[in-house]
């Protein structure tokens, strides 16, 4: 490495601008210590370094990553990206800078150091996503369906495909709390928009019954000889239990 | 009676049938109609149990005819009834599903008046839910034993899965526990189902539109602790099971006292639920890992051990199969060593295309190491040969001995309780079973 190896490189938080920092660590052969999203940066005894966000740059680290190391490489980052593991855009760096080097068998060097890690990330939000699936709960607002959810993980456009085919005639919004954004799904369009804030109406008689139902139903369903709490735990962490009318009492 | 009671009643009624799971049916949407298909299967919540909530699991009716003894819907059982007419029951499940709650239903029945009436009663909850509402969401029915052939094959064509249940291990104890249904009253649905299953497979290859007969295949379930079979009796069962008529799953549910009868177990016997875990690791085997039933209990141990997983029982029992060298080892032997499962052995297999593995890179992969480190070489390391002992206590269960607020979890193995029983504090009695159940283990070495 010739370039600065104690710098940290601020970005504008876009995947585009994350390909730049790429880009810049490439030509400069540079490693830096750290890559921040320029809003969230906090003062650093380290040097900064902005990147400026181009679109053509962009484009043509884009465009090699599938080309180098394959579709598989390309999928990884993109998943990765969604994430919000910690320092999830110098894992993907590293794992990038190292799929230069070894081209396509890059994503199948599971046991390597720079590798794990993206497909540990990958998987936690495979993961949520699939949980999220089964746990998210709609409420009937006068024919339209919505839903709160408040995952770790940005999975709106993993979950999107799910519902949108699932509830083909129905009208229905998912507010994402964590992340500010609403998947909006109507007369067979859907739509991921910024929202920064969403106060659910008042659930109606109809509403409120079914839900009571519903929650008759899964207290009646557990078989008390074998009460199991932590068990229960595991597998529905109370993360998500504020979202799920059978489990906010609970909490 | 209000939905709310009728609901309740008919959930708790249903509560003791295992299967919740929505998987092995693959059915996208179709932008119109409501509802799909995972082929993973998707679970809505987590019952206090512990288990997984997938269905809306009730019984259309829990008026029964029969009089089995371990069953809590006996006609003798003095019991709150109920029944569903299946307008409520459909529009119940719509409704539910709209809101994300399940990913459909599972519908099972009490034998109301006779057979071919309950199936027929619970076949137009099925038709409507797929005709009327055009219903594509998940559904298992169970078919009511001594059921008419035509009607299970009317069913077939409505559900995702069926299931029978084969409810005790053996003819001897199902003529002694539920004398109203014989072996072939079981037997001869599942037959049917399977030859279905498969030829309607056949079908699909020719023309790629023929009605699809139960995609999702079929289950059944057995209570174990009701009655004397053994674990071998029973694992053997089970693979039987799956050759013979290409079950899908097998379910083993730990009996839970429901009648004061001389002929079960006493009301305060704890269900046994580590011999119910221990099964279904066993099952596992069978299923995951290549493994036979003869090789995981053969003539001279009749039963599972309680204090390990069936699979480290096994690589306790044949040190001479290891150490297995990740490096080159196929995927079967991988599969052998304890801290691998299927998912690590198929990494190993794509990983080390590109370079030797050695112990961080197992790490990394998600190779548990406690385990594996004594049955295995990679690069730069090799398992030292003689550690009975440590390698026995690396690989026992703690949950086995698990003791929370000085008191035995019910998870506990029975030596324990019965220890304590005696009056040994908790603790101790899982200090002295761990030490004899490691004592025991190394000598079998």
């Amino acid at each position: 490495m010739l370039g600065k190896n104690d710098v940290i490189y601020l970005y504008d938080g876009s995947m585009e601008g994350l390909l730049c920092c790429v880009f810049t660590a490439v030509a400069e052969k540079e490693m830096p210590v750290d890559i921040w999203v320029e809003e969230e940066a906090s003062p650093t005894l380290f040097d900064t370094k902005a990147i400026y966000t181009d679109p053509q740059r962009a484009k043509r680290v884009a465009v090699s990553i599938p080309k180098k190391m394959g579709e598989c490489a390309k999928e990884l980052v993109e998943h990765v990206f969604f994430t919000s593991v910690e320092q999830k855009e110098l894992k993907i760096l590293r794992f990038l800078l190292l799929g230069y080097q070894h081209g396509t068998s890059v994503c199948k060097m599971l046991g390597h150091p720079d590798v794990a890690p993206m497909i540990d990330a990958e998987k936690a939000l495979l993961n949520e996503t699939h949980l999220l699936k089964g746990f998210l709960r709609f409420s009937d607002y006068g024919g339209t369906l919505g839903a709160v959810i408040g995952p770790k993980h940005y999975v709106l456009p993993f979950l999107a495909h799910h519902f949108c085919t699932r509830f083909g005639k129905e009208t229905f919004m998912i507010w994402d709390k964590t992340h500010k954004a609403a998947l909006y799904w109507k007369d067979g369009k859907a739509e991921i928009f910024d929202m920064q804030q969403f106060t659910p109406p008042n659930p109606s008689a109809g509403e409120q019954q079914y839900r009571a139902l519903w929650k008759r139903f899964y207290n009646t369903i557990a078989i008390s000889e074998r009460e199991n709490l932590n068990c229960r735990r595991t597998h529905c962490p109370k993360r998500y239990w504020a979202y799920m009318h059978e489990m906010q009492d609970l909490l | 009676m209000e939905l709310m009671r009728k609901l309740e009643i008919l959930a708790d009624s249903a509560k003791y049938d295992v299967a919740c799971t929505s998987s092995g049916a693959d059915r996208k949407g179709n932008g119109t109609d409501l509802g799909s298909c995972s082929a993973s299967g998707i679970c809505h919540a987590f019952s206090a149990d512990g288990r997984c909530i997938s269905l809306l699991k009730v019984l259309l009716s829990n008026v029964c005819i029969y009089d089995c003894s371990y069953c809590i819907n006996r006609k003798s059982n003095d019991l709150p009834r109920a029944a569903f007419t299946p307008r409520e029951l459909a529009d119940l499940t719509i409704e539910f599903y709209r809101r994300n709650y399940i990913e459909g239903l599972f519908l099972s029945s009490a034998v109301l008046r006779d057979p071919d009436y309950t199936m027929e009663q619970m076949i137009r909850v099925l038709e409507l839910l797929r005709g009327e509402y055009r219903f594509r969401g998940y559904i298992h029915a169970k078919t009511i034993p001594g059921a008419d052939p035509l009607l299970v094959q009317k069913m077939g064509l409505l559900a995702d899965r069926l299931s029978v249940n084969i409810e005790l291990p053996s003819e001897q104890s199902l003529k002694l526990l539920a004398p109203d249904k014989g072996k072939t009253a079981i037997l001869r649905p599942m037959k049917q189902i399977a030859g279905a299953v498969l030829q309607n497979k056949q079908e699909l290859v020719q023309y790629r539109h023929a009605p699809r007969f139960a995609p999702a295949g079929q289950s059944t379930q057995m209570i174990v602790g009701a009655s004397p079979e053994t674990d071998r009796h029973i694992v053997q069962l089970a693979e039987g099971l799956y050759q013979k008529y290409s079950l899908k799953r097998v379910f083993f549910s730990a009996y839970i006292p429901v009648a004061q009868d001389s002929r079960l177990p006493a009301l305060d016997t704890p269900p046994p639920l580590l011999r119910e875990h221990r099964l279904y690791q066993a099952d596992w085997l069978l299923r995951f890992y290549r493994f036979s039933a003869q090789e995981i209990l053969d003539e001279d141990t009749p039963n599972l051990n309680p204090y390990v997983d069936p699979k480290c029982n096994w690589a306790i029992h044949h040190m001479e199969r290891f150490p297995v060298d990740v490096n080159k080892a196929d995927y079967a032997d991988l599969l052998r060593i304890p801290g691998v499962g299927p998912k690590s052995a198929k990494r190993i297999v794509t990983a080390r295309k590109s370079g030797a593995l050695d112990l961080d890179a197992l790490k990394r992969i998600g190779v548990v190491l406690k385990r594996a480190q004594y049955f295995i070489q990679c690069k730069g390391y090799h398992c030292t040969g003689n550690a009975g002992e440590q390698v026995v206590r690396a690989l026992l269960d703690p949950a086995a001995f698990s003791v929370g607020n000085e008191q035995l979890s019910f998870f506990a193995a029975p030596d324990l309780h019965r220890l304590v029983q005696q009056g040994t504090t908790a603790i101790k009695a899982a200090q002295e079973v761990q030490e004899e159940a490691v004592r025991c283990l190394v000598k079998t070495m």
